[in-house]
């Protein structure tokens, strides 16, 4: 099987922000808004100064909470592991926005749908690498089958001790970091039991409440119809006989 | 054939009524479809857009309905009776199950509104302002994150609470073999005195000097005479 998965040695990148621009352009995004963002972080006072950047997309994590929340299934994963949008279906709630540990989704100005980096699936179809992969000028990125041992990005992700960042949400994430620069957790993105709360214990719970109460009253109905019948056929009993 | 009636909700309060009635109806069919995966699915077509606009029109009315009554209304303050509530509320709910299964008497005398009605007015007092609030915060993102999934968790908990309780109001007023008689009064602002006196005998001794009416019904016409002294003497 195969399985795509993303190195980003942020050590080699040199902050020429290529990779959102041809991102940009291959997706035909609005001037302001990009799949692609930065984290950056200074240190140390001039003359030495060290810049480091950070660049951030969808991670087409295993356990997508976007697609877990997408209520129409608009937000999906492919077999290799590529989680898409599909526009046809979207509504443009947002709740993947929300659900999103990484910022990684964009409401799109024209349609007000939501999209996101998307592997760049059709240039993989043409045998090419993404956009980004593609563009970078330091070769700080490596894209590649992440189910296969041999492949350049798995030798690579041991050989520089890759790790994905923020993996304390547990969204098995198949974005691999080389980086000095610790992303911030957001504690308001920290939603996960959240998001499971509600698809798999609330949902349910509600379909049973309100079940429960249409059975009790049918219940009720038919109960109370047959109490009411007999009463009123002995009450005629009653007048007939006298 | 003329028969006695009490006034109980005016023209104003019948407006109030449904018009939130309509809303939350609107709200509940169009929110659901939303909240349950496998109708969301109709959502991507041309009638998403129309259900996710009934969903606003539904929200307005169910806003704007209570707000204009309690401004405006001279019984603006109605629903604090729903916070009134003593002895005699314990021993109807314990006498309720029996009394709505079987009939039968054995109710302690009720006001306006009954133990059950008080109940379901304090749900949807609570739950109506979680929903309403929370679903304004939704409508116009005053949050983002972990708060607007909090935010939509409220929205979720508080409608289905208050749909459940719906379905009780529903049956009760509509459908239920005994009591579906007082559907009467939210739709012409009348009620039986015979059923007032049953069913609301506090309320009813307050008012029967002052609210009752005489309803002549010939066959193709309807004549309403406020009771005077006159023809009190029935």
């Amino acid at each position: 099987m195969t399985r795509y998965g993303m190195l980003i040695d942020s050590t080699r990148c040199v902050s020429c922000f290529a990779c959102r621009l041809s991102c940009q352009t291959i997706n035909s995004l609005e001037i302001d808004k990009a799949f692609i963002h930065f984290v950056e972080k200074e240190e140390g006072v001039y003359p030495n100064v060290k810049v480091q950047t950070l660049p951030i997309q969808c991670q087409h994590c295993e356990d997508a909470p976007c697609v877990k929340n997408c209520p129409t299934g608009a937000s999906f994963q492919r077999k290799d592991g590529i989680v898409l949008v599909d526009e046809e279906k979207c509504i443009g709630c947002k709740y993947c926005i929300t659900a999103c540990p990484y910022d990684a989704r964009v409401e799109l100005k024209k349609d007000k749908l939501v999209q996101k980096c998307n592997f760049c699936y059709q240039e993989l179809e043409k045998g090419n690498q993404p956009a980004c992969v593609q563009t970078c000028i330091p070769e700080a990125r490596i894209f590649g089958d992440l189910d296969d041992p041999n492949s350049e990005i798995n030798i690579e992700i041991k050989k520089r001790n890759a790790k994905p960042i923020l993996s304390q949400y547990q969204t098995k994430p198949k974005i691999y970091y080389v980086n000095e620069i610790k992303v911030q957790e957001q504690t308001e993105k920290d939603i996960a039991g959240l998001t499971s709360l509600r698809s798999d214990l609330i949902k349910p719970a509600a379909g049973m409440v309100m079940g429960a109460a249409v059975a009790g009253l049918a219940a009720n109905y038919v109960v109370a119809t047959a109490v009411k019948n007999k009463e009123e056929k002995e009450k005629r009993g009653e007048e007939n006989h006298e | 054939m003329s028969k006695i009636y009490v006034k109980r909700y005016s023209i104003i309060d019948r407006l109030m009524h449904w018009s939130v009635a309509l809303g939350f109806v609107l709200l509940s069919i169009t929110g659901f479809v939303i909240f349950f995966q496998g109708s969301a699915s109709l959502l991507n077509s041309n009638i998403g857009s129309f259900i996710r606009i009934l969903h606003r029109i539904g929200a307005v009315l169910f806003i704007a309905a209570p707000i204009l009554y309690l401004l405006f209304s001279k019984k603006r303050w109605a629903w604090s009776e729903a916070f009134k509530w003593d002895k005699s509320d314990i021993g109807w709910l314990k006498a309720a199950p029996k009394h709505y299964f079987i009939g039968g008497d054995g109710m302690p005398p009720q006001g306006k509104y009954n133990t059950g009605q008080k109940l379901y007015y304090l749900f949807a007092l609570i739950g109506g302002l979680l929903l309403a609030v929370s679903g304004l915060a939704l409508w116009f993102d005053w949050f983002a994150g972990k708060t607007n999934f909090i935010v939509l968790i409220i929205h979720d908990l508080s409608a289905v609470i208050l749909v459940a309780f719906f379905f009780v109001h529903l049956y009760l007023t509509s459908i239920h073999p005994r009591e579906r008689k007082s559907f009467e009064a939210m739709a012409t602002g009348m009620m039986e005195e015979e059923y007032a006196k049953h069913h609301h005998e506090r309320w009813y001794n307050e008012v029967k000097e002052t609210d009752l009416v005489v309803i002549e019904e010939n066959k193709n016409s309807s004549k309403i005479k406020p009771i005077t002294s006159n023809n009190l003497s029935h």
